[in-house]
């Protein structure tokens, strides 16, 4: 259904760009043992500060303004996650719950926005929307035959193979992940842990905020409270999934964007859209369980070959086996 | 002081901090044997889908609340409890696992019921003569029951946790399992029990919030407010007494905007809304400030979050 039509395609492609993304902003928190949960709220800040620049600077041309706009998304994530990271570098305060209750803050922010200062005069009633951004900053669309495919997936797998290299082959990696297995290992090497933190941090609501901006360029072209689409609470699942593998985050992140369009198409027949949290909920249960299955054998016992209770063979000792 | 904004203020902090109240006590409980569970908000959307699902059927909000409880309780044993303490899952990673899933089960649960007005309510408990006395029998003797079962709830667990025997075995289990186990304590045993009652409590929040409080179900209705009871937990330094304060406090910012839509207050409500997140943060600095170079949580129970295994 989904597959078969080019409709099909073209949505699955857009969907997976910003998923990609924030399933690697949370892989980019578990290099270092940290959990960046406000991925939503970064993507919103990312989107709000791109929709900034192309109410801002009007008269900028195509590339130009395309680039200002996602550099933007990637400075609004980033400053969004700056609080919380600096609470956890400095006074140890738990990322989870700070990063998690921005996203409330950010989801309120969006709304107040979108109804206010950059509210669409034709929309109406209860439907909160932006005015579109120009056309001149829409990402463009590559037509491959007759398929129509979003540049947003090159724009989220560039930024993939970028951290995959940054986080396996530099100092920053490297740093990254000895104080993810211990602070204080990396503190007695002579690493700066609180700025390593920090840059992890920061780095991880950057690449969430570029979800929003391409997210934004690709797709919504408006900003409004349902851009995010919940894109930050699946790219979770993604990044915890993805296990510290960014290549893995891609892979997941066409995964789920197939998921969550079978479940589009499935809508006429009545499964609710949002059936793709069952999905990652069971998908993410079941590799716990495999996390700790992979830590057992199976030990086969032969009782042949090597009998665990043997009592009748051994005569003349005191069996305690023949009371059981 | 105008005497009706003090009332409306208490009654709105009252009415927002029993769910708080009743998670962050379920996840006490929890904690006290040594079990995180971070899927707090998940098992508050199961039971308030299934609770508001439970009183559309029966047409009876007693049966909701209760049914909720259940739900919670299912869902925390089959999907949580069982993974971590029989399986040795990872809390945390399960704990998110719970969270997301719940956010797709109470979404399917409760997609008939999705604002559909309530089929029942609760009336306020009646006082002999209390109940008409001038302001304290407005902002005291002027709720459902269940608002004063869960005030008592506390009571019962500090009781229970640390003046029985029962108690000290539980929280041996929570502070040094080895030496639980060693002295012939069934660890497993208390772990399954408390961390599926975190499940009971916080499914009942979630009800009490579609049921009573709000009156509605809709998607994401609890909007954080598992996340805000994992929280308070932490800041009353996982003492049931101080969780009581820390839930009403954080009920005065969660009631907020609806204090302030009720009383015309020329702010956005999106901003007053926005409070209680940033208050949770702000809390949770202000706790850990004198705590600072302590490497974190002395007061949380030792074994918290760790593996076990016989």
């Amino acid at each position: 259904l989904t597959f078969g039509t080019t409709f099909g395609l073209q949505e699955f492609v857009i969907l997976a760009a910003p998923l990609i993304l924030t399933g690697a902003a949370v892989v980019v928190g578990q290099r270092a043992n940290l959990w960046n949960v406000g991925g939503n709220g970064q993507l919103f800040a990312g989107a709000w500060a791109a929709t900034a620049v192309a109410f801002g600077a009007p008269g900028v041309p195509g590339w130009t303004l395309i680039v200002l706009m996602l550099a933007a998304s990637v400075v609004g994530g980033a400053a969004w996650i700056l609080a919380p990271a600096f609470l956890r570098a400095y006074f140890g305060l738990s990322e989870i719950l700070s990063t998690l209750m921005l996203n409330f803050v950010a989801g309120l922010a969006t709304s107040y926005f979108a109804i206010g200062p950059w509210r669409d005069p034709q929309s109406s009633g209860g439907v909160l929307l932006s005015r579109p951004i120009v056309d001149a900053a829409w990402l463009p669309m590559w037509s491959i035959g007759n398929w129509n495919i979003s540049s947003g997936i090159v724009v989220a797998f560039g930024c993939v193979i970028v951290l995959a290299l940054v986080f396996h082959h530099s100092l920053f990696g490297y740093r990254a992940m000895i104080i993810g297995v211990s602070e204080r290992a990396g503190a007695y090497a002579g690493m700066n842990v609180q700025r390593t933190i920090m840059g992890v941090l920061v780095l991880s609501g950057g690449v969430a905020g570029l979800a929003g901006g391409v997210e934004l360029l690709a797709d919504v072209h408006s900003f409004s409270p349902s851009l995010s689409n919940n894109t930050g609470y699946i790219g979770i699942g993604i990044g915890v999934l993805a296990g510290g593998s960014f290549l893995a985050a891609g892979v997941l992140g066409l995964l789920i964007a197939a998921v969550l369009a079978l479940a589009e198409s499935a809508q006429l027949v009545g499964v609710p859209p949002d059936s793709v949290f069952l999905v990652v909920g069971a998908m993410l249960l079941a590799s716990a369980l495999g996390d700790t299955a992979a830590r057992y054998q199976i030990v086969r016992h032969d009782l042949l070959l090597h009998p665990r209770i043997a009592p009748e063979e051994t005569p003349g000792a005191l069996s305690s086996g023949e009371a059981k | 002081v105008n005497s009706h904004l003090v009332e409306v203020i208490i009654v709105g902090a009252i009415m927002s901090g029993t769910p708080l109240l009743l998670a962050g006590l379920g996840e006490l409980l929890g904690e006290k044997v040594g079990v995180l569970n971070v899927g707090l908000e998940g098992i508050m959307l199961v039971g308030g889908a299934s609770g508001y699902a439970i009183m559309s059927a029966t047409g009876s909000a007693n049966a909701g609340l209760l049914g909720g409880g259940a739900a919670g309780l299912a869902y925390t044993a089959l999907f949580f409890s069982t993974p971590v303490v029989l399986l040795h899952t990872n809390q945390v990673l399960t704990g998110f696992a719970l969270w997301l899933l719940g956010i797709g089960v109470s979404k399917i649960i409760g997609s008939p019921y999705e604002d559909v007005p309530p089929a029942a309510s609760l009336s306020n408990v009646h006082w002999p003569w209390a109940s008409d006395a001038p302001f304290i029998g407005k902002v005291v003797f002027a709720y459902p029951w269940p608002v004063y079962a869960a005030a008592v709830l506390p009571l019962v667990v500090w009781i229970v946790l640390s003046r029985t025997r029962h108690g000290l075995s539980v929280r041996a289990v929570g502070e040094a399992p080895d030496a639980a186990e060693a002295v012939g304590l069934d660890v497993r045993w208390r772990r399954m029990l408390y961390s599926s009652l975190t499940g009971f409590l916080a499914g009942t929040g979630g009800a009490f919030l579609t049921v009573v409080y709000v009156g509605r179900w809709s998607p994401g209705v609890t909007a954080g407010a598992g996340w805000i009871a994992l929280a308070i937990v932490i800041i009353s330094n996982w003492r049931a007494g101080w969780l009581v304060v820390a839930a009403y406090l954080f009920g005065v910012l969660a009631s907020l905007s609806d204090v302030g839509g009720a009383l015309g207050w020329p702010i956005r409500s999106e901003f007053l809304a926005m409070v209680p997140y940033l208050g949770t943060v702000f809390a949770l600095t202000l706790w850990l400030w004198p705590r600072r170079g302590q490497r974190g949580r002395l007061e949380a129970p030792a074994a918290l979050g760790g593996l076990w295994s016989r």
